[in-house]
């Protein structure tokens, strides 16, 4: 039977206090799931003013429960909902969640449908980011890093935003301007997302044609949000120019220096870093060390080399979710950045003779035994995710 | 008890996944034989081989079943929940782990109609046979 769906009651959701139910879009797409506390008030509004609504059978039984622990104290009481038993919902399966809303949303893209829906689709999913980002930073970079499923585009673009708030963040930029900037990084290379699927495949070089559509993406994506109705300026200019770079060797263009701005610049950076660490079927990913290291010192020139600096610091050297190999021979994921990056929270769950570990166990890395002694692509041991991702489940 | 066998009706119709789920009845059989064994207290490295052999399982199979189900056209919501099931069933078994990492043998015991019951049972003959269809099986 089909699930019926009815308008949440603006009363029932807090700022900081765990949801009592889960909450859907209009076409019951699930936006946030029972137990997520929403921190932020531009979070709450934009949720509820594109429709927010509930399964009617689940605020039914929440209802009843809140009815029945009211009774004994409230006897008037219609009840307040039971927020005490809450377990809050993480963050590690929140930005699941937007992987596969965002993989939906450009998948109706595609096949032209929903157009109207696609910019309040993305002004939810940038201030779910952002929301995501004030919660647990590690537990976001972490999902990002340990995903080996989702289609390019959209782990690309969603890395993207995610760097673009952290840097943006960092270098002082207010909340509703890095919302933009998030917007933008989502959608930046909306013009090729069509060519996306042949060109994951393909290991035979361009063809002219796609040569071509590869030039022109910037202008291509700038137009069709244009046309999808986006009007802010800092958004269009960033996508419009974010393959610019300072040295003039950019495009569509060939800008430099100052007349590249500030949100321009940063999207250049994600967009850079991001690409560098996944796989593409011409290359192998870089380690997040490696492609660091490029950033720097081939990018150098090209890129903006403050805001480098600001990304590496925020992600760290040994970024959360990446795979290590400890000096004692065993194989761990990062769990937490650490004020000295060299030093993170790493969690073990390969033994030194290759044997998967039921149960990871803590390792301080700043104990010679434990040192991280270098990383490991993730593509080595993405067999044992389930044993990885519990880290940040809660368990 | 009787060992556990394998039967047809556990076939989620691909020979490489039944293959891995042939690997639980395994493991299911070796902590029987274990849990037969007078001095269960004193069987500590035969223990702790029954969660390797669990590890290894599931390093083996959920990413590669995971994997299976999405290249199959497995619709998106439904392979979460099912990702989220095999979480779960990793959650618990850790739990019965640090148990009798603790001494609580009684954990041990109550292992066994775990995996019977949630894991064969419920998991692979309830969950796993709903993405059946989707791998051309029927």
């Amino acid at each position: 039977m089909a699930k019926s769906f009815v308008p949440v009651d603006r009363g029932d959701i807090e700022l900081g206090v765990p949801l009592p139910y889960s909450v859907y879009d209009r076409s019951g797409v699930l936006l946030l799931k029972a137990g997520f506390a929403v921190n932020l008030q531009r979070h709450l509004d934009i949720l509820l003013g594109n429709g927010a609504f509930v399964e009617q059978d689940e605020l039914a039984r929440v209802r009843a429960a809140a009815a029945a622990t009211a009774a004994g104290m409230r006897p008037s009481g219609y009840g307040t909902l039971p927020r005490t038993k809450l377990e809050e919902q993480n963050t590690y399966e929140l930005i699941e969640i937007v992987k596969l809303r965002l993989q939906r949303l450009f998948q109706h893209y595609k096949l032209g449908q929903g157009k109207d829906e696609f910019l309040p689709r993305i002004e939810d999913l940038g201030i779910t980011v952002q929301e995501a980002c004030t919660h647990d930073t590690d537990a976001v970079l972490a999902c990002l890093h340990l995903d080996y499923e989702m289609p390019y585009e959209v782990v690309h673009h969603l890395q993207a935003a995610i760097l673009c708030e952290l840097m943006g963040k960092k270098i002082g930029v207010g909340e509703d301007a890095r919302l933009t900037l998030v917007k933008a990084a989502l959608t930046h290379d909306i013009g090729l997302i069509d060519l996306q699927d042949t060109l994951d495949r393909q290991t035979a070089p361009l063809t002219p044609g796609q040569r071509a559509r590869i030039d022109a993406h910037p202008r291509d994506s700038a137009d069709i949000l244009r046309r999808l109705g986006v009007t802010d300026p800092v958004w269009l200019d960033a996508v419009l120019h974010h393959h610019e770079r300072i040295d003039g060797s950019g495009y569509p263009d060939g800008l430099a220096d100052e007349v590249i701005r500030m949100p321009v610049r940063v999207l250049a950076v994600a967009d850079i870093y991001s690409a560098m660490i996944r796989d593409r079927p011409y290359r192998k990913a870089m380690v997040s060390r490696a492609a660091m290291r490029e950033l720097m010192l081939e990018q150098g020139d090209k890129a903006d080399q403050r805001l480098i600096q600001v990304m590496i610091k925020e992600v760290g050297v040994f970024p959360p979710g990446a795979i290590v190999r400890l000096a004692n021979g065993e194989i761990g994921v990062v769990k937490e950045r650490q004020e000295n990056s060299a030093y993170p929270v790493v969690y073990a769950f390969v033994k030194p003779g290759g044997m998967p570990m039921l149960t990871p166990v803590r390792r301080e890395t700043v104990r010679a035994e434990f040192n991280v002694s270098g990383i490991v692509p993730f593509s080595q041991y993405r067999n044992c995710i389930s044993l990885i991702r519990g880290l940040w489940r809660g368990d | 008890m009787d060992s556990f066998t394998w039967k047809p009706e556990y076939s989620v119709g691909d020979a490489a996944l039944d293959g891995q789920h042939r690997g639980l009845i395994g493991i299911m059989n070796r902590l029987r034989t274990l849990l037969q064994s007078p001095a269960l207290a004193e069987a500590g490295g035969e223990v702790e081989a029954v969660f390797d052999d669990l590890a290894r399982y599931i390093a083996e199979h959920f990413a590669y079943e995971e994997l299976r189900m999405a290249d199959a056209g497995y619709p998106l919501e439904r392979l979460a929940e099912h990702r989220h099931e095999h979480d779960e069933l990793v959650r618990h078994v850790r739990s019965f782990h640090a148990e009798v990492a603790e001494g609580r043998y009684d954990g041990l015991q109550a292992l066994l109609p775990y995996l019977y019951g949630e894991w064969l049972i419920h998991h692979i003959c309830t969950s796993d046979m709903d993405y059946r269809p989707y791998l051309g099986a029927d």
